[in-house]
């Protein structure tokens, strides 16, 4: 298992397009992927239901977890997602 | 957060053919009212396309339809309830098609806003009392109780 902190950046946090974004790249990923908010709320981000009520606003620290055979690949992949969003 | 529901904003038995004739119809309330620019409408039309907003929650699926904050000059949420169900994409997964029943379509001008309203709208849906209200609106103005009641 593998994991990173990230701070959410964007104004409009990780909603609509950028949610929807996510939920595309995770569903495409072998691995487990789990993300936690700091506020303790558990995400899963293959499911787009899961990622809007997380409600992961700008300024939120959040915690992505990826598990599985090609997880660091796959973590580089989320993070370069998440770092790109700037709506 | 600034009061979500204004009374303007309701309506109730939209007559629409598909998701576009939903958007354009709903959109009008926004655009008579002073909320958007002349520019929303067709920009909230392109967005959907390409990046759907239905969704398909336990006991009703909707749509949020919304687009970028330049076409926007006051912040508001409709509260729309078809005549009948017209087809969306679901968020996040391109193909999954959604039967929608209402539009919450989203005039947003502060980008911080939007999650708050998107999990606004959404937590009300998680209440079975919430949804059984919306379900059973019967006219424009029970539409408005159930929204003014749970959404605020």
């Amino acid at each position: 298992m593998v994991s990173q902190e990230f701070t959410v950046k964007n104004p409009t946090g990780i909603h609509a397009r950028p949610a929807t974004m996510l939920v595309q790249l995770c569903n495409k990923l072998p691995d487990q992927v789990m993300i936690t908010t700091e506020k303790g709320k558990q995400v899963n981000p293959k499911n787009i239901l899961s990622v809007l009520m997380g409600g992961m606003s700008k300024g939120m620290k959040i915690t992505v977890e990826v598990n599985g055979e090609s997880e660091e690949d796959s973590l580089r992949q989320v993070m370069e997602l998440l770092e790109s969003f700037t709506e | 957060m600034e009061q979500a529901i204004h009374r303007e904003l309701i309506m109730y038995g939209v007559e629409a053919k598909d998701a576009e004739d939903a958007i354009r119809q709903v959109g009008q309330l926004f655009l008579k009212n002073g909320y958007v620019k002349d520019t929303y409408i067709d920009a909230v039309v392109k967005r959907e396309e390409v990046f759907a907003t239905g969704l398909e929650l336990e006991g009703i699926s909707i749509a949020m339809p919304h687009t970028d904050i330049i076409h926007v000059n006051k912040p508001g949420v409709t509260v729309a309830k078809l005549a009948h169900p017209v087809e969306f994409e679901h968020m996040g997964e391109p193909g999954r098609k959604v039967q929608a029943e209402m539009l919450f379509m989203m005039a947003i001008t502060n980008p911080e806003d939007q999650i708050g309203t998107i999990m606004k709208v959404l937590g009300v849906f998680q209440n079975k009392e919430a949804l059984d209200a919306f379900k059973a609106a019967a006219s424009e103005e029970e539409l408005y109780e159930a929204a003014a009641k749970y959404i605020g």
